[in-house]
């Protein structure tokens, strides 16, 4: 069977800079994935990678059979990619329920035509997408916040959100981006419980950032670490927490 | 609810135009203020759609008002006399509402053209880039006109009839409204939001952020076309001088004015500013002194505009709350928002 995501020898430069070397690995299907590396160690610019913020320059990214890198970000999520931010972005100024919202427009927009006349068709996909969108900040906790400004929510909700609205595209790989960053023991703790939660009831494949070892080790089966933007060593967190290029990278050589 | 108060509302006016169009026209400057103030409103609400809503800093609306204008006239003069003569077994007034209809598609679909040109290119640029490009644009499309001897070239174009009325600028401006406002309270509208807020998280969920801002910028270039006939069949006579940067920076700072973002708040910002300087006709010099007194105060004393994201109709509650300044005595509270 081929694995739902492969990341096939990429590299990407900037400028004399390579940020990522000749990477490779796949993802299988409900898998809980962990990529790790130090500070610099170009996980996030293998998020923006897949995610088609950046084009790579050598290698080729594939969604099942879709051949993603390449794609404009908006196709990547429409192909069933989505992801939450390390520095947090929320459409900040907006509610929270109009955050969720828009990520349904990919999904179940009704035509600009039925908008402008304001057809039935549009009170139909505008109901579905209320109710998308309220059933989704319920999985999250966050219904009561509905009317809430964005902005407003303390950390921990708006990292909670950020998934939500990341639900809200209907994803088959969920890439979070550092999701516990920030968070206290307890909120890891609750968070690792979350996202073995959403893999198991949305049948999702997750893609994990992390430099919490606790949340690292605790929640992913599998492991990529990386670091000076090349692969250094990929398996189970025990093989991984063994290995002796991984501790060199974390602690030192020498 | 709205679309009742709106048609209400509308039907007063078209009533009002029908009951005052004798008297007023002898009393001839108020109409004619009436009708620019009309026409002024679309500008703004048109130009909000992309400056206040879609967060696309654009200063050349004056060239799609400038083309909308001579495409209209330009139909009804030169395809005037084909129309009416398929017409002729209409009535006559509704005879010229079937050539100042044709014209007007003519304005509106040039516009919307011209729109779509300079859109494709300019929106893939950012912030002030983008804003040189639009004013380059809106100084372009003058000259252009400026130099097409069909349309008048520099002696201006006469000839035009006098078509549109109260009516028919009612009509406009209640149109452009509803659209802007319809689709503000859509899927696409609230695309056009997130935009404004963070591009880059708008396209990781999935929009295609150029092709919604050229949406965007097309129908608002569109209805600066409508703008352009209605006035083009008002004033029978065009200039490219009313069409200069000048004019595209007086609609910025009507919606400024009003508030960026929301519609209530260009229509108010379009109707003070045509007003104003009629009041002080005396001192016309100093228009843009004062201009810039305004907009400066505005900006120290009240950056969300004079209405905020508030509305004339309904509660302030919805879309268009923005990151107000958490001060307690801004008179837009949505309900529930305080203890």
């Amino acid at each position: 069977m081929t694995p739902l995501l492969r990341v096939d020898h990429v590299t990407r430069r900037f400028g004399g800079l390579a940020a990522v070397t000749d990477v490779s690995f796949s993802v299988e299907r409900g898998q809980l994935f962990g990529l790790i590396g130090p500070n610099g160690a170009g996980k996030t610019t293998m998020f923006n990678l897949i995610t088609g913020i950046y084009t790579p320059n050598e290698g080729v990214i594939t969604l099942e059979k879709t051949r993603v890198s390449g794609l404009p970000p908006h196709r990547i999520t429409a192909a069933g990619i989505a992801r939450t931010f390390q520095n947090i972005r929320l459409f900040a100024g907006l509610s929270v329920l109009d955050n969720v919202k828009i990520a349904c427009h990919v999904r179940q927009a009704a035509p600009l035509a039925a908008s402008l006349f304001r057809t039935a068709g549009l009170f139909r996909s505008e109901s579905r997408i209320e109710d998308t969108a309220r059933r989704l900040l319920a999985v999250m906790n966050l219904e009561d916040l509905a009317d809430e400004t964005a902005g407003n929510l303390p950390y921990g909700l708006q990292r909670r959100l950020e998934i939500a609205r990341a639900l809200a595209t209907e994803p088959r790989l969920l890439l979070l981006d550092e999701p516990a960053a920030g968070m206290s023991p307890q909120e890891s703790l609750d968070l690792m419980h979350l996202i073995r939660r959403l893999r198991d009831d949305f049948h999702l494949t997750i893609l994990l950032v992390e430099h919490n070892m606790k949340v690292v080790m605790g929640v992913c089966e599998r492991i990529h670490v990386m670091d000076h933007g090349v692969s250094i060593a990929e398996g189970t967190p025990d093989e991984i927490r063994r290995d002796p290029k991984v501790i060199e990278a974390y602690l030192g050589g020498e | 609810m709205l679309a009742v108060i709106g048609g209400a509302a509308f039907l007063q006016w078209g009533l009002t135009a029908l009951l005052l169009d004798g008297p007023v026209r002898q009393g001839a400057y108020y109409y004619q203020i009436l009708i620019l103030a009309g026409v002024n409103v679309m500008l703004a609400v048109s130009l909000n759609l992309t400056n206040g809503i879609t967060g696309q800093f654009s200063i050349g609306h004056a060239g799609f008002f400038a083309v909308g204008a001579y495409a209209a006239a330009a139909v009804s003069v030169y395809a005037g006399p084909a129309i009416r003569g398929v017409t002729t077994f209409l009535p006559p007034p509704l005879a010229d509402a079937a050539l100042l209809l044709s014209a007007s598609a003519g304005g509106i679909l040039a516009a919307a053209a011209a729109g779509w040109l300079v859109g494709m290119p300019s929106l893939r640029l950012r912030g002030d880039y983008l804003a040189i490009m639009t004013l380059g644009f809106g100084e372009i499309i003058r000259v252009l006109i400026l130099n097409i001897d069909a349309v008048g070239g520099a002696r201006g174009f006469t000839g035009i009839p006098r078509l549109s009325n109260v009516f028919w600028v009612a009509l406009g401006v209640t149109a452009c409204i509803a659209t802007v406002r319809n689709l503000l309270h859509s899927s696409h509208g609230r695309a056009l939001l997130a935009i404004r807020e963070d591009e880059i998280a708008a396209q990781s969920m999935g929009l295609a952020v150029t092709r919604h801002k050229v949406t965007a910028f097309v129908i608002g270039a569109a209805f600066a076309g409508l703008a352009g006939s209605l006035f083009a069949h008002f004033t029978m006579y065009l200039h490219t001088n009313t069409f200069t940067f000048v004019k595209s920076f007086e609609i910025v700072i009507m919606i400024a004015l009003g508030g960026l973002g929301s519609i209530a708040g260009a229509v108010l910002g379009a109707v003070v500013l045509t007003i104003l300087p009629e009041l002080f006709r005396g001192f016309a010099e100093y228009r843009m002194v004062i201009y810039a007194l305004a907009l400066i105060l505005i900006m120290i004393y009240r950056p969300q505009g004079l209405l905020g994201t508030g509305r004339f109709l309904g509660a302030g509650r919805g879309l268009l709350k923005r990151k107000a300044p958490a001060a307690p005595d801004t008179g837009t509270r949505t309900p529930g928002g305080a203890p």
